[in-house]
């Protein structure tokens, strides 16, 4: 490989991408620095408990990064922004919450349930990417609701009813936070390789245009669905991992349209479409929302919201995003 | 930019925001301080989402303690008197914020004991917190019994009639008065939910039949077919446990269609918004958890009237006192009693004094009881049964009761003329 890694332009690729492409070329110490930053930030996770007794504020830390980074893959990477995301959230926390409470299953067989759970509707909200837009936003949105009722609707001794379910058997927060990490640095890990891939420049076509894209030969249907179902799954296991840590789902919390709109927010913030983005997003506003919300107990949430629209105004692309589209001579470095 | 010059500066920025980043968020272990000046409460109020308003009631109660206890110079604790500090913080009413506010609380605040936050859920997910570290969470608002049977050992409630046995005086009166029936409809929500449940659970157990359980998603408006339904069933007592803007609608098509029913029971029978219906509110069947007219023994703080008349004085311009607040305070005056029985603030000490004080507590709202869970099996609720002219009056438990109850209650042809 050259010192240089090159988003490896293929014969599917158009001609005006090909020439963008050098624009997109990652130098390969980037690549480097950021993987090494992710082992970084890696280690530093796995030593927070023998330092901090508390663990919670990390746990969310790591959640949202996971989240923001599986919702960049859908909304980032292929232009549909799914408003529904967080039925996969609540799917994963309702298959780990029976099967735990009901079940009597380990952590990890629940775990396993909570993936299968996420690939499953992940398969049967598939159909839905067939429509474009806000049309697939909104589709998306009613989905989430509807499968909400159905949970609701369940016998009680199958899924808790109304009430939801506490989970009696107690799972180790420390060991549940190790997980997190390890699925928060893994969706960033699975963005990156499919960015410096040439399934990054393809899905890169489809979200700019999806009839181009697919004119050139490129297999959106395919695409979007692999990035559909990676999306789905991270954030099934995340719910399932939260149901755990709290001990306590319910529907509106598990449904919560919060979920969909938070992942969103922190992934536009940071950049949508870029890998660094949506880390960059979920740390600062979750850090930020942190020293807030612990200095200003009554005003927190009124200067987050400025902060937030602050944020957009001056960088409308996100941050990454921002100093992307100013500085293009950073593409080598951030991506 | 050269590369040498890039990969320098990464390296000092990655540098400062580790150490940046990570800084103010490592908590250090919690310790029992030495040397006390006082007592430290924690505990989370929301300050928006679904359990606002509830919380805020709550908070306005707890703060009436508070002013009183430190007026007379605070707890007595091992001898000496320590004045009450509570530390307050805002848990919005989200579920992934309560673990948080908690561990905040226990070790950036370094608080002695919390209240918990307003709501089952929201309790639940802090006591994963507070039990793990040792710490002693007296529970206010916690009304699902499943709270107590994850095995914390150091969570108490005690200020709240559960869900389970809400319905035991109002079903327990309806068989008294000869009623058969029971039907429930309910919003497809947690507490609603848990009550229909509660209600058919224990009609079943008191050998009376369940009509019909009806449950209906939110926004619905039309009822006629599940009313029908009910009526259908011989309804003897209607459980309606929803939002009392869907109570309004429900009662505005009983009486267009003529439906009728015996007794009607709703937590909310006793609201502005139900009472301003005028005399189509004669007769339905509310909940309370005090009233001015009932004084238990008490043996520990103030009754229910001196309470009122305590919350009017320092809240004159309302919001008045309502259920809440009324179990907040409640559950104040025992947690105060715990501290000062206790012979330290550890968790296991405040509650095996938690366990001492069980069935020997009477404060305004009955006789404080609870089991080696800290589920509380003590306060019973009040039936209050609205009468003509806005008049209410408590129906039972029959050793409280004011009055004899209007059973069957007015049909609307009656309640026209009353």
């Amino acid at each position: 490989m050259s010192m240089v890694m090159q988003s490896a332009p293929s014969a599917e690729t158009a001609p005006s991408v090909r020439q963008r492409a050098p624009l997109f070329r990652l130098h390969r110490a980037s690549v480097w620095i950021w993987c090494l930053t992710l082992a970084g930030i890696s280690l530093i996770a796995v030593s927070i408990p023998a330092v901090s007794a508390g663990v919670s504020f990390w746990f969310y830390l790591f959640q949202w990064i996971a989240l923001a980074s599986a919702l960049n893959l859908m909304a980032g990477m292929t232009g549909y922004v799914p408003f529904g995301f967080a039925a996969f959230f609540g799917i994963g926390a309702y298959a780990a919450a029976v099967l735990s409470q009901f079940h009597h299953a380990p952590t990890w067989a629940a775990l396993v349930g909570a993936t299968a759970a996420g690939a499953l509707l992940a398969v049967l909200f598939a159909p839905t990417l067939r429509l474009r837009g806000v049309f697939f936003s909104v589709v998306s949105l009613s989905l989430a609701i509807v499968l909400r009722s159905v949970i609701v609707l369940l016998p009680e001794d199958v899924a808790g009813g109304s009430s939801g379910i506490t989970i009696t058997g107690r799972h180790d927060p420390i060991r549940l936070y190790y997980l997190m990490v390890a699925v928060s640095m893994g969706a960033v890990a699975i963005a990156t390789a499919i960015s410096v891939t040439p399934h990054g420049l393809r899905l890169k076509a489809i979200g700019d245009d999806l009839d181009a894209a697919q004119i050139i030969g490129v297999n959106a249907k395919g695409l979007r669905l692999a990035m559909w179902m990676l999306s789905g799954t991270i954030a099934a296991v995340c719910g399932a991992l939260e149901g755990l840590y709290s001990s306590a789902i319910d529907p509106a919390a598990a449904f919560n349209i919060l979920i969909s709109t938070k992942a969103i927010i922190y992934a536009a913030l940071g950049g949508l479409g870029t890998v660094m983005g949506p880390v960059v997003g979920a740390v600062l506003m979750t850090i930020t929302d942190e020293l807030i919300w612990t200095r200003f107990p009554i005003a927190n949430l009124f200067i987050l919201g400025l902060i937030v629209s602050a944020t957009v105004l001056f960088f409308p692309r996100g941050i990454v995003g921002s100093l992307l589209q100013r500085h293009p001579r950073f593409r080598r470095w951030f991506f | 930019m050269k590369r040498r010059q890039f990969l320098k500066m990464s390296r000092g920025i990655g540098f400062l925001a580790v150490g940046a980043a990570i800084g103010p968020f490592v908590a250090p272990t919690h310790a029992q301080t030495s040397g006390r000046k006082s007592i430290r409460i924690g505990m989370s109020v929301a300050s928006t989402g679904t359990f606002a308003h509830d919380s805020q009631s709550g908070r306005r109660a707890i703060d009436l303690w508070l002013e009183q206890v430190n007026a007379q110079g605070g707890l007595l604790h091992q001898g000496q008197r320590y004045p009450v500090e509570l530390v307050v913080r805002d848990d919005r009413s989200d579920k992934q914020l309560a673990p948080r506010v908690y561990e905040s609380l226990i070790f950036d605040e370094k608080v002695d004991l919390v209240l918990a936050p307003y709501g089952s859920t929201l309790t639940a997910a802090a006591a994963t917190i507070t039990d793990r570290n040792d710490i002693f969470m007296m529970g206010w608002a916690v009304a699902a019994d499943s709270v107590f049977k994850q095995g914390y050992k150091y969570i108490v409630n005690g200020g709240t009639t559960p869900v389970s046995r809400v319905p035991e005086v109002p079903v327990q009166a309806l068989k008294r008065f000869g009623g058969k029936v029971v039907s429930t409809i309910a919003v497809d929500e947690p507490y609603s939910d848990a009550l229909a449940g509660s209600f058919r659970a224990t009609a079943e157990k008191n050998g009376l039949a369940v009509g019909v359980a009806e449950k209906y998603s939110r926004g619905a408006k039309d009822f006629t077919t599940i009313l029908n339904k009910a009526a259908a069933a011989k309804t003897d007592l209607l459980c309606i446990t929803s939002y009392d803007t869907d109570m309004i609608v429900m009662l505005r098509q009983m009486k267009e269609n003529d439906i009728n029913f015996p007794a009607i029971f709703s937590t909310f029978s006793q609201n502005s918004s139900i009472l301003a219906l005028g005399n189509d509110a004669i007769g339905l069947w509310g909940q309370s958890n005090i009233d001015p007219r009932v004084a238990y023994a008490v043996n520990l703080g103030p009754t229910a009237a001196q309470y009122l008349d305590a919350y009017n004085t320092k809240y004159p311009n309302g919001p008045q006192s309502d259920i809440n607040s009324a179990v907040a305070f409640a559950s104040l005056m025992v947690l105060g009693a715990i501290i000062e029985r206790a012979p330290s603030l550890t968790a296991p000490d405040l509650k095996a004094a938690a366990l001492d004080l069980s069935g020997h507590l009477t404060v305004l709202n009955g006789t404080y009881r609870i089991d080696e869970t800290g589920f509380q099996t003590g306060y019973d609720i009040l039936v209050i049964q609205n009468t003509a002219k806005g008049g209410r009056e408590v129906i039972a438990p029959a050793a409280v009761a004011t009055s004899a109850p209007l059973f069957p209650m007015p049909t609307w042809d009656q309640k026209a003329k009353m």
